[in-house]
């Protein structure tokens, strides 16, 4: 496999220049203004942009995602229409869990809600998509609730409102969520079966991930298509528009804009400040591609001009089956794709050099790289570029009131002291400073104990959320296991299967939820060394600002239960169930079993047989993160208390300084303060010149300067589409 | 223009409603794989395939025992050829599309290609014809189909013509494995199948298209079970069969219809249309050429005046059938044509029947069914 090529390289390089110069100014001495520049940083740090991958069904927006991204094939991909709630994978977040995911199921306030909708995003659906009609659509929210009710038993009205953790999100437990399902006939989705178990009631899918390719911290939405028989889907996808910053429109070639584009297009185009890049997907499945492809471009670029004439679309023509191939498949199958007279013919047109390896020659064809540049340009002109504006000019002030409350101070130590009468004054002004820096500390440590109180919290919701997240997966595994063998088992029956017993051999399985817990623990458990990691980085850098470091090494070694050995015995491996009817009075008439019957038989064996070794995979699991949590725990109270013991020292210390100084002073007493003062004073000037010039690097590289008309063309494109 | 030259329009005068071609039409959206369909549907290349090109006029295929392709453009006034088609249409306003050909199993039907335009709507020649179609053949495409625009066209389509329409499910050949394609037909029949009773799914690639003359291709294909459909539901139509002039069983039963008709005598319908056979037959030797529309508004106006003069010696109810499906097939023929204004193929296909109809009653001369005396 390859490394996937980065996105958004610029910005942050853009980002971390800031937050240089806000580092090199940090004044923990002043609280306040130190307070403005750490919320500058995390602000910084939270800067991320929101992708939106839109479009009609079919048109490949899962698979494209799934190659721009490097998640290879997380997102579930199917035939038939098959996203079904909009996933959000949050890549890189600072502020987000690091790995895992989390599935919010529908309250059922909101499930009211939803048959209501959105008024106006639904009155936009109505004006634009053809076939949109909330009547309709109101009919299939309520058919989908019953469904939903009718399909979880007793199970629903338990699942409502319910937020499902997992530690590590896998394709099965994402089908489990997101996906459509498989239906038969009559429509009706098999009760026991994985994919789109919960689809229906699940509102929102959060996925955390590592920065993988992406330079800067981007939320990327997979959508439900829109032109979807299914309107469910269609508003959906058309409520969440206003939440995103960069629109990808992922088009098929074969019916690129056609009415349903092209509404699609108007919708997002009242969005203003948002812009949005066309890619035509699909291409490989062009007959005559050098012909063809550039035929097809220069035609939707003609229709774009002519109907939305004021905006400035990014069109790019491409497939991200040639790129889920170059990136992710075999040697043999990346010849196959780019061995064609076609391919190379196609090549040559676009101007991609014959010299290239054929694995790079198809990159180029795909038009991923082009979707990559695009984005990145757009990330750094839109969101990165407003957030760098917001945050110079929040800094500006913060800087101005540094200054000021540094000239003050400078001001108060520059007085020249000496005469008799000025003792007092003398006295008076350092007290002042003593008792100053003593509600400092005392503020510090009120700040410290409301830290742990947060890290402890966290690390109790970590402990719950693994058991849970260990729970989920093995049921989604379980599930998933068992839908397999339903439909060998119905298979079997349609090919005319004889056989009186069906055998399994569950050592697949046990392996693969072995596999799972260990994964979904150490993700929980990295999350746990994350949050003490961080408790403690917090609290030493707050410390030793002011006063000194803790001894904050080896924080982490020897926590109990650095892994674990999750023994998941099933009863056996080898399972045979017998598909002979139970001994009636009709036994010799008919022996065999019906299908159904045999796979109603064979689900609840897999499932009776697997549940001792499911629960001891649980306990194993929890009882692990329990104990190492509990372990945190009193690490964490250990490094608060050693803070917490510097400071008061240091309080009393600064205490009996002003009893002295009460009690009496001498000449040499005055002096020595004075000296002191020199000193500080001339530090004082030094951060005051240091100031002067940071501000003037702020004003020169990051304020906004009067407006460039050429700064963000699509924006501006979008807005005077909007009049 | 032609239709000044008309006192009463002939459809209205006449009572029952006229016979006419059995209507095929094969609509979709754009890209949905129309004129693919239609080519292996009929196993040969009649309509060029256009990737992209959209905002044209509906396509009308005639059986005809010569080739022709006729694209006339409104806007500038003028004929195009057949590979202009292509590289003009978005310059050009194209105002109707007529192809002829040979079509052996179906000679009495027309197909039509129509397409639902920019807007996701149907224009008003493109309902017109929707209006009179027979079969419908509602085309979509294998990856994403059946979507809601199309839902929102179909569903105001007549229950009648739904009854016995077909969903092509085109370009199956891009589903990479039969597992996929049966997952989508499983979709499909759950999600369209309130509104066809029929689903086939179509190879419609260009390989496909360029060995469809071999049988195994075309089996495989699904064009031959689409054509087999087609055919079955032609057959089973009223208008099959009878729309002929003159079959070789008929016997017209002259005497009867006049007798039951009561305003004209025996004698003097076979004068009439003895009279008016000489004057076609002039008209027809001194036959310039085939497309002069000259030649084909004069032997419309005559066609006219003869189908006109037969009308009071046929009653509707009680008359040989044969008789009133020559008028109403002739007057059909013309009324449409020249309602929209193709004169040019009016000329081929008036003097193709009026040819027929000449040959037709010469052989019932001949035969002594029809006696002067």
């Amino acid at each position: 496999m390859d490394v996937i090529p980065t996105v958004g390289n610029q910005s942050r390089v853009n980002i971390e220049s800031l937050k240089k110069l806000i580092n090199s100014q940090r004044q923990p001495e002043f609280p306040e203004v130190d307070a403005m520049f750490a919320k500058a940083v995390d602000f910084l740090d939270q800067c991320h942009v929101r992708i939106s991958v839109v479009g009609q069904v079919k048109a490949g927006k899962s698979t494209l995602i799934n190659v721009l991204s490097g998640t290879k094939d997380l997102l579930p991909t199917e035939v038939n229409p098959w996203t079904a709630v909009i996933t959000n994978l949050h890549f890189g977040h600072l502020d987000k869990p690091h790995g895992g995911g989390v599935f919010q199921l529908f309250s059922e306030d909101e499930w009211q809600r939803m048959l209501e909708g959105d008024k106006e995003a639904r009155a936009l659906a109505e004006d634009f998509l053809p076939g949109f009609d909330s009547t309709v659509l109101k009919k299939q929210v309520e058919e989908m609730q019953e469904k939903a009710r009718k399909r979880l038993g007793s199970l629903y009205k338990h699942l409502l409102g319910k937020r499902h953790h997992f530690n590590k999100i896998t394709s099965e437990i994402l089908e489990r969520y997101v996906s459509a399902g498989h239906q038969d006939t009559d429509g009706e989705i098999d009760e026991s079966a994985n994919a789109g178990r919960f689809s229906g009631i699940t509102k929102a899918a959060e996925v955390y991930l590592e920065p993988g390719p992406f330079s800067i911290p981007v939320t990327l939405s997979d959508t439900p298509g829109i032109n979807d028989p299914f309107l469910v889907r269609d508003e959906i996808t058309t409520n969440s528009f206003r939440d995103t910053d960069i629109f990808v429109v992922a088009l098929s070639i074969h019916q690129a804009l056609g009415v349903a584009d092209m509404a699609l297009l108007k919708m997002l185009s009242r969005h203003s400040g948002k812009s949005t890049v066309i890619f035509v997907n699909r291409i490989d499945e062009v007959d005559n591609l050098a012909v063809d492809v550039p035929k097809v471009l220069e035609t939707l670029e003609k229709k774009l001009k002519s109907e939305m004439g004021g905006v400035n679309y990014k069109l790019i023509a491409g497939s991200a089956h040639w790129g889920h191939i170059a990136h992710y498949a075999n040697e043999k199958a990346i010849m196959a794709a780019s061995g064609s007279a076609e391919f190379n013919a196609y090549c040559a047109k676009i101007g991609v050099d014959s010299a290239l390896a054929p694995r790079d020659r198809l990159i180029a064809a795909s038009g991923l790289s082009e979707l990559r540049h695009a984005l990145s340009d757009r990330i750094a002109e839109g969101p990165v570029k407003s957030a760098l504006a917001k945050t110079a000019s929040e800094l500006n002030s913060a800087m101005g009131m540094l200054e000021k409350l540094l000239r003050e101070r400078l001001k108060n130590e520059e007085v020249v002291l000496l005469d008799v009468g000025d003792i007092p004054s003398i006295l008076e002004s350092e007290k002042n400073r003593l008792i100053t820096h003593i509600n400092t500390l005392a503020d510090l440590a009120d700040e410290l104990d409301s830290n742990e109180d947060q890290t402890r919290a966290k690390l109790l919701e970590n402990g719950e959320i693994v058991a849970k997240s260990i729970t989920n997966t093995i049921e989604a595994t379980l599930s998933c296991y068992v839908d397999g063998q339903s439909s060998e088992l119905a298979a079997a029956f349609s090919s005319g299967n004889t056989a009186k017993k069906w055998s399994l051999d569950t050592a697949a399985l046990r392996q693969r939820i072995e596999e799972q817990t260990l994964a979904s623990y150490q993700e929980g458990r990295t999350e746990m060394d994350g949050l003490i990691a961080k408790f403690a980085t917090v609290t030493d850098g707050k410390v030793s600002a002011v006063l000194a470091e803790i001894d904050i090494e080896n924080l982490l070694e020897n926590l109990p239960h650095e892994t674990i050995f999750p023994g998941f015995k099933p009863t056996t491996t080898l399972v045979d169930i017998e598909l002979v009817n139970d001994r009636g009075w009709r036994f010799w008439e008919k022996t065999k079993m019906k299908k159904d019957a045999a796979i109603d038989r064979v689900q609840k064996l897999i499932r009776q047989e697997m549940l001792s070794g499911v629960k001891i995979c649980c306990k194993t699991a929890s009882l692990a993160i329990a104990e190492r949590t509990g372990e945190a725990l009193s690490r964490i109270a250990k490094v608060k208390k050693a803070a917490r013991d510097l400071i008061v020292d240091e309080i009393n210390t600064l205490k009996k300084e002003i009893e002295t100084l009460v009690q009496g002073i001498n000449k040499e007493t005055i002096l020595q303060i004075n000296t002191k003062r020199a000193t500080r004073a001339k530090a004082r000037r030094e951060q005051v010149n240091r100031l002067a010039k940071a501000k003037d690097e702020l004003a020169k590289n990051f304020l906004t300067k009067p407006s460039n008309s050429a700064d963000s063309r699509a924006v501006s494109g979008s807005k005077a589409r909007h009049e | 223009m032609i239709q000044a030259n008309r006192t009463e329009p002939i459809l209205t005068a006449r009572k029952t409603p006229p016979k006419r071609y059995f209507n095929i039409v094969v609509a979709g959206e754009f890209n949905a794989g129309k004129s693919s369909v239609l080519n292996v549907l009929l196993r040969k290349e009649v309509v060029p395939v256009s990737l992209g090109i959209s905002g044209l006029p509906p396509v009308r295929i005639l059986p005809s025992a010569t080739e022709s392709c006729d694209i006339c453009s409104s806007e500038p006034e003028r004929r195009l050829a057949k590979s202009d088609l292509f590289d003009e249409a978005s310059d050009t306003q194209i105002s109707s599309i007529t192809i002829t050909t040979p079509l052996e199993d179906f000679q009495d039907a027309a197909f039509h290609e129509v397409s639902v335009d920019q807007n996701g709507e149907l224009s008003a020649k493109s309902q017109e014809i929707l209006a009179k179609a027979d079969l419908l053949i509602w085309c979509t495409m294998g990856q994403r189909a059946w979507c809601l625009s199309e839902i929102s066209i179909v569903e105001k389509l007549p229950q009648p013509l739904l009854d016995t329409a077909i969903l092509a499910v085109t370009r199956s050949d891009y589903l990479r494995n039969t597992d996929d394609l049966a997952k989508v037909q499983q979709r499909l029949s759950r999600k369209a199948g309130q509104y066809f009773n029929t689903i086939l799914s179509l190879d419609c690639s260009r390989k496909s298209i360029a060995n469809i003359l071999d049988q195994t291709v075309w089996e495989h294909s699904g064009g031959k079970g689409l054509r087999d459909f087609v055919l079955s539901e032609y057959r089973k139509s009223p208008l099959f069969g009878k729309v002929r002039l003159f079959t070789s069983n008929d016997t017209p039963d002259i005497a009867a219809a006049c007798q039951s008709a009561g305003t004209l005598s025996y004698a003097e319908v076979t004068a009439a249309w003895l009279s008016e056979l000489d004057t076609m037959e002039n008209w027809l030797v001194s036959r310039p050429a085939a497309n002069d529309r000259q030649f084909a508004r004069h032997v419309h106006n005559r066609l006219i005046a003869f189908s006109d003069a037969m009308l009071p010696v046929v009653d509707p109810d009680k008359a040989n059938n044969s008789y009133l499906s020559a008028f109403g097939k002739a007057a059909h023929y013309l009324d449409n044509a020249l309602s929209e204004q193709e004169q040019a193929n009016v000329a081929l296909v008036a003097t193709d029947l009026a040819l027929q109809l000449l040959g037709e009653l010469d052989s019932l001369v001949g035969n002594g069914r029809l006696s002067t005396t």
